[in-house]
């Protein structure tokens, strides 16, 4: 109670005061409308008038059916398989002290700084019918037919592991830092075995982290639109369908369609909203220091390892594909798999022509952007939702959440039908431009992401810092420069740099609202692969991977020392 | 600003939750020096109180006065009072150094100031040559120090304390609560201190105020709360006591049991009866003289300077305490095995005649 | 007041925001009339050849973005406010339908009189610079010239079963194609004959590509032998790419589409834009077009001096009424996504 009077104080004073306003035109604008239309347009029957006529012909044709069922399907697989293999890595770093092992650590999160698309390409270079891997493996196993073939739904959750089972990952580990040592000793005490310590004990504590991290990934993979495209293959699933829908000009449907796949992941963000709200399991107040896990067996030590080495193979595997080609001649690639002379002209292609360097300097302006204004809406939205009790909390809640359930291609059009008629939302005259579309469009796909880290950061300042602060008479503002800010600060910091890294190589949106001024890499390298110089796109996509990890490591050196490991109050 | 005016008045504070009163008309006085306790058990509004007086949260009805002056209006940052925290709210991205100097900062000190300030209150806490320390890596008793120190560093009109001894071990608790009583004396701050722990309100308090259900139910020196509790609330709060709902009539009061015990006061009206364990006298050998009765010895407790006794008069179980003396021990006397027959004096004077 | 910080942080977050952003895109601070934004499907080198020359003639810079699939959907998701002066390229089944959506001003340029009316609109909405003939193409390492398909009926033939490979829906000329093929028939009054065929032919495709270039891999890499692409693609990947492929000259014919250009109604660069069509349709730059992308002529002066190679390849071409699939291109290719593709093999 006592460090949240104040936030109920200050909340009732904010009832009174402007900040919401601007928020809630932000949010109502830019995630709600654009929804609502959607939805308008789903609900239009052929007489104009409001009808339920898209819905029953979505809900009685077999084909898009069997795309909704597809896309539930992948969602739910894609969970699974995600949360095997993150809670896997999280266990086993946690038990395993080996020297590199902070390396390989940043190593596990790069999988999802890279953008899907190049990922794909990547993947079937590699695991394709002909791909590197598939062919190493035909020629080392002298097989007569190709061992892989990266298609279909197996193909999709093979990229989809690949690049979403960081969230269950980075979920996990923080969990079991936090498990309290001392119930685990007071369990083995009172005789349970080691199983039953894990049931009993272990995932109750990572329950919370499984949930979000399940719910996150479900609305991703459901969602998923670059995978599917380009290596669904007969799997059809809602997001393939929208696009096909919008290119062959039935809106109506594709409004539907986009309707049913935001309701769908609406479903399960509601499911994970309500066990938050229900959950009263805290962890007692003061935990012991967390007691390390240890694998005693030294079989089970030694597959554990050679399991997790393979895995990380595996994800590494990628990266080494789009590093390889990216020396390799384009049009040798066409017909050849094993590439035999290497160049960099591919490199000299991008970083010598204005217009082909052009994207790099665009993304990482439009990243920047999109992460500011990003921080600028989610750090008073989870002010607001974490240290309030305001009525409209829920509200906003939903709102900076939304996003994760609307499909890319939504967003994008929504936004381009915004800004083409002036409007109260549009600025009028400055959207007009239309250049700022892109990174509204980067920002509001971020924004659950960075409204979830600056949620988390909010938890962690105690309110006692505040008014401390305050009693030792500093005024509002310096509070915020000297306490708040700085104690925010690794969570925003953490928030701002995966929105930018998801927005710096993002594609879906970027398809549809980029503009001649603004064209940024991810378009630049689909463009490449589209002129059949794969070579090309690789080399993008290796000076990607650079950019993103300088960022990354100069960004880590900036953070003050010791900072996650600081008591910032319960 | 008078210098006559206490410390700190408030005048029927009044605050509550969502339609929860918390704080129920409130009325008190702390003067300057002085050492004030809130003393209750927990969810009675006290810290609520403390929070109100910082400005924290502002009360929906009443006054509260700082230095005779009408604190509404003042701004958190500008009442000069200092809080340590029951968690310490220790700034965790800074040293122990910067915790320290950030509220001297704040008052536009020369560097040397407060390099000066800094340097003499970390001496003062015992905490010299910590200053480039992080807080994380300081152990509870020295974060508290800290703490302590950052808050009179800003030399408080007002310096509250919110359970500050709590999280500590039992050792270091009655350590840092000499520490904290002579820093306090040598300062000449005006404190109050919040608690749930009565030992400590009786140890460190010039005055306190007993709290109980939103209100204050007695307000005193340690001496006087703990002699003359006000009602039967406060004498069960504060200190052990045999605490009895007896019916009072004619100079005596009647136990539940069917005791009747005489009073010293014949008029005494209340509900209650109240005796403290150390005025249960008892003996092994009979003894003669008014009161003194026949009793069931029950048990003994040692508990270091005191043994505590259990004995049944008349069906009625007392708690009973004396010197742990050689030789002075009923319980050490041949045949004073439990279920024997020992001798009780409950002197009337000492019995209390209460209210609700 | 603890709040207001949050608030201050917030608005100096969106200031900064704000003044990146002015940096971060100078065409909202350009003047208007000193440039000329072009949409096209075309590819990015093609584009910026065009787009030099015409810079070099007329200094005037030239923005372009090639929008491939999803050029439509732009230009009309912009009609209330447009970005683009010209639209350049995609197929004339596209350029019909968004004439008849009131997108495009008329416009007719000096070179128009000399283009045949097959390639153009009546009233000058939009005019065709460029043919993009679509053929079969096979692996010659893999088949012979007898084995290969001899018409497009052949690629129904369950003798080349998962021996097919195609683009998706999504890509213009397969969209074209395929509604070609349908038109065929419903000409015939044979529509449900003509979707059979579909079907047949779909249970022969081995995949479907959402990329060219994963498409001409495959078959470079002899994951399939057969397929089928725009002309200008196939010669690249022959002579640039050395890919071993044999174009067929299908005995039905094959369906020629007209890349088409036009002017965007409501643009903020109508003089710029104009002087692009003028500069983009001329024969020289078709021929241009013709000597380094290989794409086909439409302008009589141009053909002419086309490259060898368009001499030597022949092929038939398709009797296709585009105006006609014009109308039912979107409704034939939401059924075929829906009931055709995919529709015989498991849905795993």
């Amino acid at each position: 109670m006592r460090a949240g009077d104040g936030f109920r104080e200050a909340g009732r004073r904010i009832r009174r005061s402007w900040i919401l306003l601007p928020l809630l035109w932000a949010l109502v604008g830019y995630v709600l409308h654009p929804a609502l239309m959607t939805l308008a347009v789903s609900l239009r029957g052929p007489d104009g008038g409001v009808s339920l006529a898209g819905y029953a012909a979505f809900f009685t044709s077999v084909s898009e059916l069997t795309a909704l069922r597809n896309s539930v399907l992948l969602g739910v697989l894609t969970v699974l398989v995600c949360g095997v293999i993150g809670t896997w890595l999280a266990f086993f770093m946690h038990a395993v002290t080996f020297p590199g092992k902070r390396v390989l650590d940043k190593l596990f999160l790069l999988p999802m700084m890279m953008p899907g698309i190049i990922i794909v390409y990547a993947f079937v270079q590699l695991y394709g019918e002909s791909g590197l891997a598939t062919r190493t493996l035909q020629l080392a196993l002298s097989l007569d037919k190709p061992p892989l073939d990266l298609v279909g739904l197996p193909g999709i959750l093979t990229v989809h592991a690949f690049t979403q089972y960081a969230f269950f990952y980075i979920a996990v580990s923080l969990a079991i830092r936090r498990i309290d040592g001392s119930v685990i000793e007071s369990a083995r005490c009172l005789g349970a075995s080691r199983g039953r310590i894990f049931f009993s004990v272990i995932l109750p504590f990572l329950t919370p982290a499984l949930v979000t991290a399940s719910a996150i990934t479900f609305m991703t993979g459901a969602g998923s639109f670059t995978a599917p495209s380009i290596i669904g293959g007969s799997y059809r699933v809602l997001t393939t369908r929208i696009l096909l829908s919008k290119a062959n000009n039935y809106l109506g449907m594709a409004a539907v369609e986009t309707a049913v796949l935001t309701a769908l992941s609406m479903v399960f963000f509601l499911g994970l909203r309500w066990y938050e709200g229900r959950r009263t399991f805290a962890p007692s107040v003061r935990a012991a220091a967390p007691q390390r896990l240890r694998i005693a067996n030294p079989w089970l030590k030694g597959g554990a390892i050679a399991a997790t080495a393979g895995l990380t193979v595996l994800i590494l595997l990628p990266f080494f594909t789009i590093l390889l080609y990216s020396f390799v001649d384009s049009a040798s690639l066409m017909v050849s798999v094993f590439p035999e002379t290497f160049t960099t002209d591919n490199f000299t292609a991008i970083l010598t022509r204005r217009r082909a360097f052009a994207p790099f300097v665009n993304s990482v302006l439009m990243s920047l952007l999109a992460g500011f204004l990003c921080l600028a809406v989610a750090l008073p939205a989870a002010y607001v939702i974490e240290k309030t009790t305001l009525r409209l909390r829920w509200l906003i809640d939903l709102l900076v959440t939304l996003p994760w359930a609307l499909p890319a291609s939504a967003v994008a059009i929504n936004l381009i039908s915004a800004a083409a008629e002036p409007s109260v939302f549009s600025f009028s005259l400055i959207l007009a431009g239309s250049s700022l579309l892109l990174p509204l469009g980067y920002c509001i796909k971020g924004l659950p992401l960075m409204a979830k880290t600056a949620h988390v950061s909010f938890q962690n300042l105690n309110g006692a810092l505040l008014e401390a602060s305050r009693s030792l008479g500093a005024t509002g503002a310096r509070t915020f420069r000297r306490i708040t800010l700085p104690v925010l600060y690794p969570g925003l910091l953490a928030g701002f740099l995966l929105v930018f890294v998801r927005s710096v190589g993002e594609y879906a949106t970027s398809a549809f609202l980029y503009t001649p001024s603004n064209k940024p890499i991810s378009i630049a390298m689909v463009n490449a692969v589209f002129e059949y110089k794969i070579g090309v796109a690789m080399a993008y996509g290796t000076l990607l991977i650079v950019l993103t990890s300088v960022l990354a490591l100069v960004i880590g050196r900036l953070r003050p020392r010791g900072m996650e490991g600081a008591p910032a109050g319960r | 600003m008078s210098d006559d005016a206490p410390a700190l008045e408030l005048i029927g504070v009044e605050k509550s939750f969502g339609g929860e009163p918390v704080c129920a008309g409130i009325s008190l006085r702390v003067e300057k020096g002085e050492f004030f306790t809130f003393l209750g058990p927990s969810g009675c509004g006290k810290t609520t109180l403390l929070r109100l007086i910082a400005g924290f949260i502002s009360p929906d009805a009443g006054e509260i006065r700082l230095d005779g002056q009408d604190a509404a209006r003042i701004p958190v940052e500008k009442r000069g009072v200092g809080m340590v925290f029951q968690n310490y709210a220790l700034f965790p991205h800074m040293t122990v150094f910067q915790n320290i100097e950030y509220g001297l900062a704040i008052q536009k000190k020369t560097p040397t100031q407060i390099r000066t300030s800094v340097a003499r209150l970390m001496d003062m806490i015992g905490l010299a040559g910590f200053g480039e320390r992080r807080v994380d890596e300081l152990s509870g008793g020295e974060q508290q120090r800290v703490a302590l120190a950052r808050s009179l560093a800003v030399e408080p009109r007002l310096l509250l304390l919110d359970e500050p001894l709590s999280n500590l071990d039992a050792r270091l608790r009655d350590k840092m609560r000499e520490e904290l009583k002579s820093l306090q004396k040598q300062l000449g701050v005006t404190t109050i201190l919040v608690t749930h722990d009565q030992t400590e309100a009786l140890t460190l308090s010039d005055r306190l105020a007993v709290f109980h259900k939103g209100g204050v139910a007695q307000t005193g020196s340690p001496r006087d709360v703990y002699d003359h509790p006000a009602n039967a609330f406060v004498a069960g709060f504060v200190g052990e006591t045999n605490l009895f709902r007896a019916e009072i009539a004619d100079g005596a009061a009647r136990l539940p049991g069917g005791l009747i015990l005489r009073l010293g006061d014949a008029a005494a009206r209340g509900e209650y009866v109240s005796i403290r364990p150390q005025s249960v006298e008892l003996s092994a050998a009979p003894k003669d003289g008014p009161d003194w009765r026949a009793a069931e010895f029950i048990e003994a407790r040692v508990q270091g300077v005191f043994v505590s006794y259990a004995v049944r008069i008349e069906g009625t179980v007392f708690q009973a305490a004396a010197l742990n003396e050689p030789g002075g021990r009923i319980d050490a006397s041949p045949g004073a095995s439990p279920g024997a027959t020992v001798f009780a004096r409950l002197s009337p004077d000492a019995i209390r005649v209460l209210p609700r | 007041m603890r709040n207001t910080g949050v608030v201050k942080s917030a608005a100096g977050l969106m200031l900064a925001a704000i003044m990146l952003l002015c940096g971060a895109a100078p065409g909202l601070a350009a003047a208007l009339e000193d440039k000329v934004v072009v949409y096209s499907t075309h590819g990015d080198s093609m584009l910026e050849a065009v787009a030099d020359a015409f810079e070099k003639k007329t200094g005037v810079p030239v923005e372009f973005i090639n929008l491939k699939g999803e050029l439509a959907d732009r230009v009309r998701a912009e009609k209330g406010n447009p970005q683009s002066d010209v639209m350049y390229g995609g197929p004339s089944s596209v350029y019909q339908k968004l004439t008849a959506e009131d997108l495009f001003e008329p416009y007719s340029p000096s070179w128009a009189d000399k283009i045949d009316p097959l390639f153009k609109d009546a009233k000058g909405y939009w005019i065709g610079t460029i043919e993009t003939p679509v053929l079969m193409f096979y692996n010659s390492e893999m088949l012979s010239k007898d084995q290969a398909p001899k018409d497009w009926s052949d690629l129904a033939d369950p003798k080349y079963k998962d021996q097919i490979v195609s683009r998706n829906a999504l890509s213009s000329s397969a969209r074209a194609t395929y509604s070609a093929l349908l038109q065929q028939y419903a000409k015939k009054n044979a529509l449900e004959a003509g979707w059979k065929f579909l079907k047949d032919m779909d249970a022969n495709v081995k995949r479907y590509y959402g990329s060219g270039s994963l498409q001409f891999q495959a078959v470079g890499r002899k994951e399939a032998a057969v397929s089928f692409a725009v002309l200008n693609s196939i010669i690249d990947s022959i002579k640039d790419n050395k890919m071993p492929l044999e174009v067929v000259d299908a005995a039905s014919g094959s369906p020629v589409i007209t890349d088409g250009i036009a002017l965007v109604k409501g643009a903020k660069h109508p003089n710029a834009a104009k002087a692009f069509i003028e500069f983009a349709g001329s024969p020289e730059t078709q021929a241009m077009l013709a000597q380094k992308f290989n794409r086909m002529p439409t302008h009589p002066d141009a053909i002419a001096s086309s490259p060898e190679w368009m001499g030597k390849i022949t092929f038939k071409v398709m009797d296709v009424d585009w105006e006609a699939l014009a109308d039912k291109e979107a409704e034939w290719m939401q059924k075929w996504d829906m009931d055709v593709k995919d529709s015989g093999k498991d849905q795993k």
